[in-house]
């Protein structure tokens, strides 16, 4: 009887949904089932969220572990730079190439244009550090190279020192004898001649001719190459060659060094005293060429120190 | 009184806990499993009679506010298959879990083609359950249904020893 009654009752819910009855029924049903189906439901999220959290933290530790590594071997690898720093200052300190006490400072820059239809008297360069400017003087650890003429930019043109044009105060180490170096023509490359040094100086080949630091740009002391060849002049002065110290087909980077510019009004100075006839007059051209290189707008026309 | 319908509701709390996670496993788990049968079969064989169909009404009434298919479609199979159980029951003496096992999966074979003929009768629109679908269930409730004789007569075995050794304490005190 029962079980008519129940199968009945389901086939009429069955057969007649939605009906008031059912849907009352199927309401109360659900709102008792309801509390549960959440329950499990939040049951089951707490852990899942449990389960990805656990599984978040396994993944951080592992990161954690892995940039722990990353962190000693970046370490080590700062460690194994500072020495090569330290090295690198050592072995510049032994090239020269630090700043010394009577000496400014400088920055590095690379060569990235040499002209060789101007015979290797100029080059580019490119400076990162700082922005050139004229007259500054730039040298290698071997020696010196000659002076910035033009700049745009980070960009500096270099008049070498092997540029007839060109004009150095220089003298000889050893004797501390002074002089000009100039560039001169000649049909194996690059050669410099030690002028203005009277006959009856010390100088011997083989003596090492060093900047004299008395023409208001170049700093005292820069090598600039070997005397090789000693001659008795016309004139009162001996005709010295100088082979420079820089191969100038080799240049890589260079040294670009503080301007030490000498102030305007004591250079007018000078300029007076050489149209008195009180400087040699290679040293008056010097004084002209400061001047022309201070207007920068041909330097390659510009007449040499 | 109480005491069985308290265990029998809470009893159907674990059902729909358990259908609620199957789902969040996957959306196949009510075609493959149907703890709310087991529930029913066990009912019917563990106390044949009126309790048994009251049983199975109340266990597919709830599949069906779980299941969303047509009310009362679960409910009559249930109901029908907790009388074709508790029959069984009173015919046979099944005992161990293996052929409680298969007495399970044949409330479940029975369950699947009383539904198939009531959607095939009744519900048009609805698809008949596949026959894939229809054995796995069969397996499935065969398993749980077996599993869950296993553990009871566990458990009661378990109890039946531990009160016989309090006895055998209380004597030799």
């Amino acid at each position: 009887m029962l079980l008519a009654v129940l199968l009945l009752g389901q086939l009429v819910l069955l057969t007649t949904r939605p009906s008031a009855e059912g849907s009352r029924l199927e309401a109360m049903i659900f709102g008792a089932l309801a509390p549960i189906v959440r329950a499990t439901d939040g049951g089951t999220d707490a852990l899942a969220g449990a389960f990805a959290r656990s599984h978040d933290l396994a993944r951080v530790r592992a990161e954690n572990v892995a940039l722990r590594a990353a962190l000693d071997a970046a370490n080590g690898e700062l460690v194994r730079l500072e020495g090569i720093d330290e090295e690198l200052r050592s072995l510049a300190r032994i090239a020269g190439a630090v700043r010394r006490e009577n000496e400014t400072a400088f920055s590095i820059a690379d060569v990235v244009y040499l002209d060789p239809r101007s015979r290797l008297r100029t080059l580019m360069l490119h400076t990162s550090a700082a922005t050139p400017s004229i007259n500054q003087p730039v040298r290698t650890p071997e020696g010196l190279i000659g002076r910035v003429v033009r700049t745009a930019g980070r960009y500096a043109k270099v008049q070498l020192i092997t540029d007839p044009a060109s004009s150095v105060s220089a003298m000889v180490e050893r004797s501390r004898r002074q002089g000009l170096v100039g560039g001169v023509e000649r049909a194996d490359g690059a050669a410099l001649m030690l002028d203005l040094v009277p006959n009856q100086a010390d100088v011997r080949i083989g003596d090492r001719v060093v900047t004299g630091g008395l023409d208001g740009i170049f700093p005292r002391g820069i090598p600039i190459g070997r005397v090789i060849a000693i001659a008795p002049g016309p004139d009162m002065f001996q005709r010295i060659e100088v082979t420079p110290y820089v191969d100038y087909g080799q240049l890589d980077q260079v040294y670009v060094l503080e301007a030490r510019s000498i102030p305007e009004r004591l250079r007018d100075d000078d300029a007076g005293y050489a149209e008195a006839g009180a400087l040699p007059a290679r040293s008056a051209d010097a004084a002209a060429v400061g001047d022309a290189d201070n207007d920068a707008s041909d330097p390659d026309a510009a007449p040499g120190p | 009184m109480l005491r069985p319908v308290l265990r029998f509701l809470l009893t159907l709390a674990a059902a729909v806990a358990l259908q609620v996670v199957g789902m969040r496993i996957t959306p196949g788990f009510v075609r493959w499993v149907d703890p709310f049968l087991a529930i029913t079969i066990y009912v019917s064989l563990a106390v044949p009679g009126p309790p048994a169909l009251v049983a199975g009404s109340a266990t597919g009434l709830a599949r069906d506010v779980l299941s969303g298919a047509a009310y009362g479609l679960h409910g009559f199979a249930n109901t029908a298959v907790a009388y074709v159980a508790a029959r069984l029951q009173m015919r046979l003496v099944v005992q161990d879990p293996l052929r409680s096992a298969l007495l399970f999966a044949l409330c479940a074979a029975v369950q699947q083609v009383i539904l198939a003929l009531l959607i095939f009768f009744t519900q048009p629109q609805m698809a008949v359950p596949r026959a894939a679908d229809a054995l796995a269930l069969t397996l499935t409730t065969a398993l749980l249904g077996g599993g869950a004789v296993a553990l009871v007569a566990r458990i009661r075995r378990w109890r039946e020893e531990t009160q016989a050794a309090r006895r055998k304490r209380l004597r030799l005190e």
